[in-house]
């Protein structure tokens, strides 16, 4: 495909969506949902994408499309409401934003801190987009010379970073969730010979496990457990005046914006991590690299622009494994990915060859959710404000009854509810216990492929594990996995501490 | 997440869970076929469906095992031995009540209501339960609720164990409609009994029956008229909307 032909294909998805009333409602009824979503504490952006699945299954590719990417933009950003206004983040990836935006708001400055975030997440996310249309087409093109032993350590190694980076506490427990979900993706017939695998003689299992209720069970009844469980209490919020759009303020802080939008799309970039991390990770260096690091935690422009032009760079990021390799950036885009699954998309290598102008869609979405997004944040943040007087008490059970009618309505089998009821309360007993949930839900997606192309590759050598490392990508993915490992290891940290020790002795 | 001192005794105890389900694993993976012929098919290992399943079983026990000498070495033993010790009896905490709230209506929602009665009763009695129990944030009222919904629950289990439900429903189609709503009056009864004279409770109770209401009557028009979902269980209300809908189509 040409330059000429993929910018004809973008432009030509921005008019489709401009043109027809339905979409445009569409999308700006989902980005306000998704600011409420993200806006109430407790609700993230993954549980509006999960639940929103449901609704928009009957529905085209297309307008399903904008209304989840709409709900998952929107959900980022309305997570900073809650962290600027009451202090208390509404989803974790607006986290570090509450460290400079709650004391703005403190100053009587809450709606120059929500025009802030507003023009800074709406720059992330055209920077996370402009990402998307550069790099997913390379990254196909790459991939299509992979064959199935580069394929088996990239999802193995997916499952590895992911319990790497997203664990509380040990390593090791990130790498258990990973196995964890890997042993839920075998359940059911192997797809090579038939035979039933760990079905316990259900015939309900031998179709295997569907991803979308094991997806919503896994995020959502552990975040209605905890929100219920631990007694939480609303605060009173700041007033929020005009929210001013902060140009003049965004122009004097491009270097911060390009560095957090950077920063962003890289972490979105690592399957399975998520937005709080590349927001805490953007603050963090934000602060370290500053002349003045004292200001920080103060009310200061530098911490709110780092941490949400982050967050929602972070999408674009996420957005560009799934769509070249088929592995998500993200917990929303774990979620994104068994949505399109649903609407018969198969995202990865192929999806450049079979739907070419696949990806240049999903960037013409981005930009107008973004847009849409900015516009909703401007016009309606005073409105969206007064919800963060709702107690949890009052909408958690709704979500519960959401998320079960969305598991139950994809397949239409009450199973699916006797599975994900159990998932999820063993996902909040691991959380409770150190281990991550992301790399539960990456084994769950990445475990049928990492099967498949684990025997497939055997196949074709004949049971040598010799091309592991005579191919030159499978033997570097090979090298980087187990340098992931070894780092890892107490035996390494113990003797890197000596060493530094040492060094700075001498 | 628990703090590091239960969490280590909790990680003793987990790991060996852990260690037993690897090893579950790889015991089922053994009485899959590996070398053997399966359905007419010769096998050769690397073909074999128990090749991951056996990568995976080996994987937890590793690592399962990583965790507990972890735990071993940073007085997990120790904190799993005295957290068992001062465990005299069961006694529940404020939070394990609120546990036991969420799970009680949530458990018997999906294992035992929604199968078996009609979709809308089945929602506004788990959000009138799930609503007030938490909106109202009175711990002693928390109790005598979850009591009094656990009684309702224990009944509709008594029947669906005995297999008085079937008998019921063969009588009169909807009479577990019926005796669902009655459940559903004794509790907004028994609740404002308990509140008696109390206004902030009568407006919190009003506003939790009008959201307990209104969510089901969005929910069933939405997933059974507008996105054709057959719901799990269409009883008398069901039916009732299916009535109005076509008689105002």
């Amino acid at each position: 495909m040409t330059v000429f032909q993929a910018l004809v294909s973008f432009f030509g998805y921005l008019g489709t969506i401009l043109s027809s009333p339905t979409t445009l409602l569409l999308l700006f009824g989902s980005t306000i949902l998704g600011i409420i979503f993200g806006a109430l504490p407790g609700l993230t952006a993954t549980l509006g994408v999960a639940l929103l699945t449901t609704l928009t299954y009957s529905l085209d590719t297309g307008p399903a499309l904008v209304s989840l990417l709409g709900i998952y933009v929107g959900a980022v950003y309305g997570g900073s409401y809650g962290s600027i206004m009451i202090n208390i983040p509404g989803t974790a990836a607006a986290a570090a934003t509450a460290l400079d935006g709650y004391p703005k708001a403190l100053r009587g400055e809450a709606g120059v801190a929500i025009g802030l975030t507003t023009t800074a997440s709406f720059l992330g996310t055209i920077v996370g987009m402009l990402f998307v249309v550069v790099f997913t087409p390379i990254i196909s093109f790459l991939a299509l010379q992979f064959t199935s032993f580069e394929f088996f350590l990239l999802a193995f190694f997916g499952i590895l970073i992911s319990g790497s980076i997203s664990t509380p506490d040990l390593v090791q427990k990130g790498w258990i969730a990973g196995f964890f979900g890997l042993f839920l993706a075998v359940v059911g017939r192997d797809p090579l010979q038939f035979y039933p695998r760990f079905t316990l003689g259900l015939p309900q299992l031998e179709g295997g496990i569907e991803v979308v209720p094991v997806l919503i069970g896994a995020f959502g009844i552990p975040q209605i457990i905890q929100v219920l469980k631990d007694r939480f209490v609303t605060a009173k919020a700041q007033q929020v005046g005009r929210v001013i759009p902060s140009w003049n303020k965004i122009m004097h802080n491009i270097p911060h914006i390009i560095r957090s939008a950077l920063i962003g799309v890289g972490i979105g970039a690592v399957p399975g991590i998520g937005e709080d991390i590349a927001a805490w990770v953007s603050y963090g260096t934000a602060k370290n690299t500053s002349k003045h690091p004292e200001i920080y935690g103060t009310g200061c422009d530098e911490g709110i622009i780092a941490s949400e032009t982050a967050n929602n760079a972070c999408i674009g990021g996420a957005m560009i494994p799934l769509l070249s390799l088929g592995i998500p950036g993200s917990p929303p885009a774990a979620m994104l990915l068994g949505a399109l699954l649903l609407h018969g998309i198969a995202p990865g290598p192929m999806l450049h060859v079979e739907q070419p102008t696949f990806v240049f869609q999903v960037s013409a979405i981005l930009l107008m959710a973004s847009a849409a997004m900015y516009i909703c944040g401007i016009l309606l943040a005073p409105q969206v404000v007064k919800l963060l007087r709702v107690p949890p008490a009052l909408f958690m059970p709704i979500v519960a009854v959401l998320c079960l009618i969305g598991s139950y309505a994809l397949g239409l089998k009450i199973f699916n509810l006797y599975l994900m009821v159990p998932i999820g309360i063993i996902a909040y007993y691991m959380g409770e216990l150190g281990y991550p949930i992301p790399p539960l839900v990456i084994g769950v997606i990445l475990g049928t492929m990492a099967d498949e192309n684990l025997r497939r590759a055997l196949m074709v050598s004949q049971g040598s594990f010799l091309p592991f490392v005579t191919r030159p990508v499978a033997l570097i993915l090979l090298i980087v996995i187990l340098l992931t490992v070894i780092t890892s290891t107490s035996t390494f940290k113990t003797f890197k501490a000596k060493w530094t020790a040492k060094r700075s002795r001498s | 997440m628990l703090d590091k001192t239960k969490l280590r005794g909790a990680d003793f105890i987990t790991s060996i869970g852990l260690m037993l389900f690897g090893v579950w694993i790889l015991f089922q993976t053994f009485k899959m076929p590996m070398k053997d012929t399966y359905g007419g098919v010769i096998n050769v290992w690397y073909v074999s469906p128990a090749l991951f399943p056996l990568f995976i079983g080996t994987g937890i026990i590793l690592l399962a095992i990583n965790i507990l000498i972890h735990a071993i070495k940073n007085g997990g033993f120790q904190a799993f031995k005295e957290s068992l010790q001062s465990k005299k009896g069961i006694h529940l905490t404020e939070k394990g009540y609120r546990f036991l709230a969420i799970l009680v209506p949530l458990l018997s929602l999906v294992y035992m209501n929604l199968p078996r009665i009609d979709f809308f009763l089945s929602i506004l009695l788990f959000l009138l339960f799930f609503i007030t129990v938490f909106y109202f944030d009175d711990f002693l009222l928390l109790k005598k609720l979850l009591g009094f919904y656990s009684i309702e629950m224990g009944i509709l289990l008594l029947l669906f164990l005995t297999g008085m439900d079937t008998i019921l429903t063969k009588a009169f189609r909807y009479s577990l409609d019926i005796l669902a709503l009655g459940l559903i009056t004794a509790l907004y009864i028994f609740l404002r009994i308990q509140i008696r004279g109390q206004n902030e409770y009568t407006r919190k109770l009003r506003n939790a029956f009008m959201i307990s209401l209104l969510t089901p009557l969005i929910l069933v028009p939405t997933f059974r008229f507008f996105l054709r979902v057959p719901l799990p269980k269409e009883g008398g209300i069901v039916d009732l909307l299916f009535i109005l809908y076509y008689a105002f189509r």
